[in-house]
């Protein structure tokens, strides 16, 4: 099972050809980030984003 | 596989700062993101609903789930609805680990006559087939089911005509093998993206048969061929759904991870527990229920509507 390890830089630009790029918002209540974007038009809220990335294998 | 949090507006940067591709890539995730999901079977997707399970077997992992007779079927369908559930899934074949298919007939015979009798019950609410057969759907179908729950995620072409002919709403669910066979050593490079990737190719195939993706809401399947680490990092990465731009359901009911979790503390603290039986695992499923609802899952399948709604409601009130 692949191990992800947390960094402050990505691999590579985001979904640039050398890597495979994902991303998960980090989810809050809207009054906790009042100028945040709306999720799905729900009722949760987010600013921040988790980006995973992976080596594509060649 | 690296991890790094990031604000989106930097996220789109970066894309920019590569490529015209990149960035047209990036804003499209976001998008799927943000745009408001349209009402699945006439239910409001921009808040939570909760699904709640009747099973017409005799062998289902959570014995008080099965139900054998119409009296307490309608009984339990009543407190269902008034407890806060939109949806009431029904199912006439067991698909806990090791379950072995029953015929079709069986299953037609086991939940025929239960959807039946519902739909002519007062203030009905949405009803969902739990199968995988296709005769089963269409004669459910006649009936008036309004959703079709399927575990092998309508792999089949004919019941991909079947739903887009009928432009019928399904759950596609993820499973790896068969319920008989699932829990043998299941393998995944990371779970949470492998499922991202199956579900992104099945939109794609559905969408391409004529169904509406306004008619897709995918669920990851927890607990169907994943180990207990995979389910973690299933739970811990729902969020990820959401770039799918469909709505997410979330099964953790009573199911064995709660077991797994609890019976790992008694060790950790050198006490010999071998079993939690599914009756004892009602606090767990709360639990789960509250973080998919934190990760704005918009479909929450279980047993216990009223002590998910009741739980739920107490969130609401502090936090969202």
């Amino acid at each position: 099972m692949a191990f992800v390890k947390k960094t402050r830089y990505l691999l590579a630009p985001p979904y640039c050809s050398s890597v495979e790029t994902f991303i998960s918002p980090i989810l809050s209540s809207p009054s906790e980030v009042p100028d945040g974007l709306k999720l799905a038009g729900g009722w949760r809220c987010f600013n921040n984003l988790r980006v995973l990335q992976k080596k594509k294998i060649i | 596989m690296i991890e790094v949090q990031i604000s989106t507006q930097e996220f789109l940067k970066a894309a920019k700062k590569h490529s015209n591709t990149s960035l047209t890539k990036a804003e499209f995730q976001i998008n799927n993101l943000v745009n408001i999901r349209l009402p699945f079977a006439k239910l409001d997707m921009s808040k939570p609903h909760i699904m709640g399970v009747i099973n017409i077997t005799p062998d289902s992992f959570y014995k008080n789930s099965q139900i054998h007779n119409l009296n307490k079927l309608k009984k339990s369908y009543y407190e269902m609805i008034n407890n806060g559930a939109s949806i009431i899934d029904i199912g006439g074949e067991s698909s806990r680990p090791g379950a072995e298919k029953v015929s079709i007939i069986e299953e037609k015979n086991r939940v025929f006559d239960p959807i039946k009798h519902l739909k002519n019950c007062k203030g009905a609410s949405l009803i969902s087939l739990d199968s995988r057969n296709l005769s089963t759907m269409k004669t459910c179908h006649k009936i008036g089911v309004d959703i079709f729950n399927d575990i092998t995620a309508f792999k089949e072409r004919n019941k991909i005509e079947f739903i887009s002919k009928t432009a019928s709403p399904i759950i596609i669910m993820h499973m790896q093998k068969e319920p008989k066979n699932m829990q043998i050593s299941p393998k995944y490079s990371f779970a949470p993206i492998d499922i991202y990737k199956f579900f992104s190719k099945k939109i794609i195939n559905l969408t391409e048969a004529g169904v509406k993706k306004s008619n897709i809401v995918v669920d990851p399947g927890i607990g169907f061929g994943k180990t207990l680490s995979d389910n973690l990092n299933l739970l811990k990465y729902l969020p990820l759904f959401h770039v799918l731009g469909v709505p997410i359901l979330i099964g953790a009911s009573r199911k064995s991870l709660i077991a797994e979790l609890t019976i790992h503390d008694y060790k950790l603290r050198g006490k010999n527990k071998k079993k939690i039986i599914p009756s004892k695992r009602l606090s767990g499923s709360i639990a789960f229920a509250i973080h998919a609802n934190m990760c704005g899952v918009q479909i929450l399948r279980t047993h216990d509507v009223f002590e998910t709604n009741q739980a739920l409601i107490c969130q609401k009130s502090l936090y969202l």
